[in-house]
């Protein structure tokens, strides 16, 4: 009896043992093999920092030919061109009301006015490796380009930009850990992280030490409350500002109103896009007229279908974008729009729902430097310039590079300003933008005042073309920015 | 022909076992007192540790001790989480009495996940808890009034203050969670400690061991795996409960995931299952293997050395690293059960007599008329 309980436990032990080493296994393959994917992780949620760029084939508008030192002509709509914008990435920002906040019960607070000379340290909280590792390499390939350049031409004046790379392997402990370990060892003069846990897990953190966190890839929302998170400036748009946006643009299209079906992914992601859009489209001549689970994508065109909407939402996540049209076209159902939002952003998906997915649109804000349109663009042959690697026109690595570039911009303004860089100056800089990074779509800001930070302040639609498998730029941008 | 060196042999309850027990308590005293002047960041480490201690040691006792393969003890975790983070955020509570809460909750939700245990086991019954672990962030997500849904449930820092008597300032509330895990922590051991040696222990064990002996043995195991099982989410939950007061913000979808019922089976893997101090092994290796791992080879590199560092130790102890300094260190020493006395107040056997260890004559040659049983 002993032995044969003996040899039962080993057995079970062995067993344990051997799915472990089976997960680690195939958690290192699919870091590897996530690396040499292509861009269809943007619509994870690290990633979806990507999710403005699209593989635009041809500009169809003027706007999108023009250099972005342009300061007239890439106007549309409400969106104001970049005040004084150079293709170097000048600051642009206004005179706006100076940011105020309270220092007076930070961890230390001498620390957060004292000048910083030499170099601005950067604790940067990534997942290096894990599930999302490989497309965040991507991002962060741009990113470091973008501060190498700035500091060859010693682009914020006498301080060099020394980033500092922890793994999180986006686990919201980890980035705890790696950011008090920023915080109270390496006291870093501001925190970079990628997703919105991560974000939550700093937030408070660093918000209490008073240590900016610059331009994360996340939307949360209830950090971007500025009362109650003033040290803390995300960068990807709010998920309500993409509402904004469809609904903007599906009333430019329908002018007397339409039927619009929500294709609703039942997860956290889908349901968010889904209440937002709903939110944007309460006021509007637009009807709701159906929100069909997308779980079961026929099912979800046979709802919509029976509702014979004039518009298609389809509020989901990138698994969703080709799945839903295909299932719509099975059924002999083509609405007259069909909206994806900005994180389905590859291609892949669009090609494999062949001509079923023409006329889908979705949103970006990003310049794709492979277009041939753009071959003469000031800011594209700055950012060619500056990234060699082999991923420099994959859409993740553009926004990786937007967000140095917004890092940089905004240490530039706030070393300009009268007391120098400091933690302080740099929020303040951060919470008084107005710029558009040499790789936005021209007219495209980054706005930040003291009062609300409303971040990319207009989409470009793109409209997938099934002939030649591209995007393609349609129609004028449209202000996201809040009224 | 030489003889072979055997080990020296220690009855519980002598006094040389009492010394060992004594000079453990130093030691570990003193690492606790070691560990208190620690910066905040490696106290922090200490911290997630002894977290993820407690919530290993809760999934030991229905992997380890009972036999029932769970994965998706994220959810107890994640339940404990939200337990705590609900009542701090929603109802204003203090963190700290929200424990036993998270405790009885889990416990509730543990019996009636357990139930599927009656009837299947192994992968079958795997395959049961990975629903559970995977259908617990989408749980969360529809429960948005409650619990936040997708952005999560932030508790904020000023509600994390500890609590006056402790002396604690807000500043210092890394510091008070030290303190606090490391209590919970001692309490759960002890918890373990006594219900494995109990009754109810053995009747956990033989249910593993073999079914049909410990039914034809009087031994309900309805009750014990239920039961079983309902301990072991609760224990899972306290951790989950301590880690929403360490991390502040709850987002189910991305630290409840399948991933981390994954990091707690590997935990205890890598500690020990079956073992008393395998949890905190486990714990440790949670916490410092990616650690280092990620600082010698930054990227995907971290990843594949972190999976050659687990698979080394799955080869060198495939029976955990607490079972392997076990089966080392019974080379040279080997605990047995005290000897039982006789009526007349004598033990059974002379040789247990005026000596507190001994040399067996043999490695698993019956001593005192018990048999040298491997323990840790």
């Amino acid at each position: 009896m002993f032995i044969t309980t003996k040899a039962r436990r080993a057995h079970r032990t062995r067993a344990l043992a051997g799915i472990v080493a089976f997960v680690a296994f195939a958690s290192a393959c699919s870091s590897s093999s996530s690396s040499s994917s292509s861009s269809s992780a943007a619509a994870t949620s690290p990633t979806s920092a990507a999710a403005g760029a699209t593989t635009v084939a041809s500009a169809s508008t003027a706007a999108a030919a023009t250099s972005p030192t342009a300061t007239t002509g890439s106007t549309v709509g409400s969106t104001t061109a970049a005040a004084a914008t150079t293709a170097a990435g000048g600051t642009g920002a206004p005179a706006g009301e100076a940011f105020k906040v309270d220092t007076s019960k930070c961890t230390d607070p001498a620390s957060v006015t004292a000048k910083v000379t030499g170099s601005w340290k950067v604790g940067y909280s990534a997942p290096l490796s894990g599930p999302v590792a490989g497309v965040v390499t991507y991002a962060l390939d741009g990113f470091k380009a973008r501060i190498a350049a700035a500091n060859a031409a010693d682009e914020v004046k006498g301080v060099k930009i020394d980033v500092t790379y922890k793994d999180d392997q986006f686990t919201p402990d980890k980035a705890k850990a790696n950011a008090t370990e920023f915080l109270q060892s390496d006291h870093v003069n501001s925190l970079l992280t990628f997703g919105s846990g991560p974000v939550g897990a700093i937030a408070d953190d660093q918000n209490a030490d008073c240590v900016p966190l610059l331009y994360p890839s996340s939307s949360v929302q209830k950090y971007r409350d500025i009362s109650q998170y003033p040290w803390t400036v995300q960068y990807l748009p709010a998920g309500d500002a993409e509402a904004r946006y469809d609904i903007g643009l599906i009333t430019s299209k329908f002018p007397s109103g339409a039927k619009v079906g929500i294709a609703e992914n039942q997860t956290a992601s889908g349901k968010g896009e889904s209440a937002a859009f709903q939110a944007a489209a309460k006021g509007t001549n637009l009807t709701i007229a159906v929100v069909a689970p997308s779980t079961d994508p026929n099912a979800a065109a046979t709802q919509l279908k029976a509702a014979n909407v004039d518009v298609v939402y389809d509020a989901g996540i990138s698994s969703d974008c080709g799945p839903v049209v295909q299932a719509m076209d099975r059924i002999g159902f083509t609405p007259k729009v069909v909206i994806n939002p900005s994180n389905c952003a590859d291609s892949t998906a669009y090609v494999a729902s062949g001509k079923a997915a023409d006329g889908n649109v979705i949103p970006s804000f990003l310049k794709n430097p492979a277009s041939a349109a753009l071959a003469n663009d000031a800011g594209v042959k700055m950012y060619l310039s500056q990234v060699t690697t082999d991923d420099k026109n994959n859409a993740i690595t553009v926004a990786g590079w937007v967000t140095a570039d917004l890092l940089v911009n905004t240490l530039k303004q706030a070393a300009a300003s009268s007391g120098g860089l400091s933690r302080l100056s740099a929020i303040q800089a951060a919470r008084n933008q107005k710029y558009a990074s040499p790789m936005f779509i021209d007219g495209i800001n980054w706005e930040s005042t003291a009062t609300t930070l409303t971040g990319i302040d207009a989409f470009q639609t793109t409209v997938w073309n099934a002939a030649d498998q591209s995007f393609h730029l349609d129609g004028s941008l449209i202000s996201v920015a809040a009224k | 022909m030489s003889e072979r060196t055997r080990p020296y042999v220690v009855h519980r309850g002598t006094t040389t076992h009492r010394v060992m027990i004594g000079a453990g308590l130093i030691l570990a005293a003193a690492f606790v007192l070691w560990a208190r002047g620690f910066g905040q960041f490696n106290q922090g480490q200490i911290t997630r540790v002894m977290i993820y201690a407690i919530a290993i040691a809760g999934l030991n006792i229905a992997t380890g001790y009972t036999g029932l393969v769970s994965v998706g003890h994220s959810a107890f975790f994640g339940l404990g989480a939200y337990t705590t983070g609900v009542l701090v955020v929603s109802h204003g509570w203090k963190p700290e009495a929200t424990i036993p809460v998270a405790l009885f909750v889990c416990f509730v939700v543990g019996l009636v996940v357990g139930l599927p245990a009656l009837r299947i086991r192994g992968l079958y019954l795997a395959i049961v808890t990975l629903a559970f672990g995977v259908a617990f962030p989408e749980v969360v997500a529809r429960l948005s009034t409650i619990t936040g849904g997708a952005e999560g449930l932030t508790i904020r820092r000023a509600m994390l203050q500890p609590p006056t008597w402790s002396g604690f300032a807000i500043g210092q509330k890394g510091k008070w969670l030290f303190w606090l895990s490391l209590f919970v922590l001692v309490v759960v051991m002890i918890v373990v400690h006594n219900l494995v040696r109990s009754r109810y222990g053995l009747a956990l064990m033989a249910a593993r061991d073999n079914e049909l002996a410990a039914a034809a043995s009087g031994i309900n195991l309805a009750t014990v795996k239920t039961v079983a099982f309902g301990v072991s989410g609760a224990l899972t939950g306290v951790g989950g409960s301590l880690f929403a007061m360490y991390l502040g913000s709850l987002v189910a979808n991305d630290s409840f995931t399948l991933l981390n019922a994954i990091a707690l089976l590997t935990g205890l893997v890598i500690g020990g299952e079956g073992t008393r101090f395998g949890p905190i092994l486990g714990g440790i290796a949670v916490v410092y293997i990616p650690y280092y791992t990620s600082d010698i080879g930054q990227g995907q590199a971290a990843a594949v050395l972190f999976g050659a560092v687990l698979i080394l130790i799955m080869f060198i102890a495939p029976e955990g690293v607490a079972g392997g300094i076990g089966r080392l260190g019974r080379n040279v020493m080997v605990l047995v059960p005290a000897t039982p006395k006789r009526p007349g107040g004598e033990r059974s056997s002379a040789r247990g007599l005026g000596g507190n260890s001994e040399r067996p004559r043999r490695q698993g040659q019956s001593i005192g008329g018990e048999m040298a049983t491997p323990t840790d």
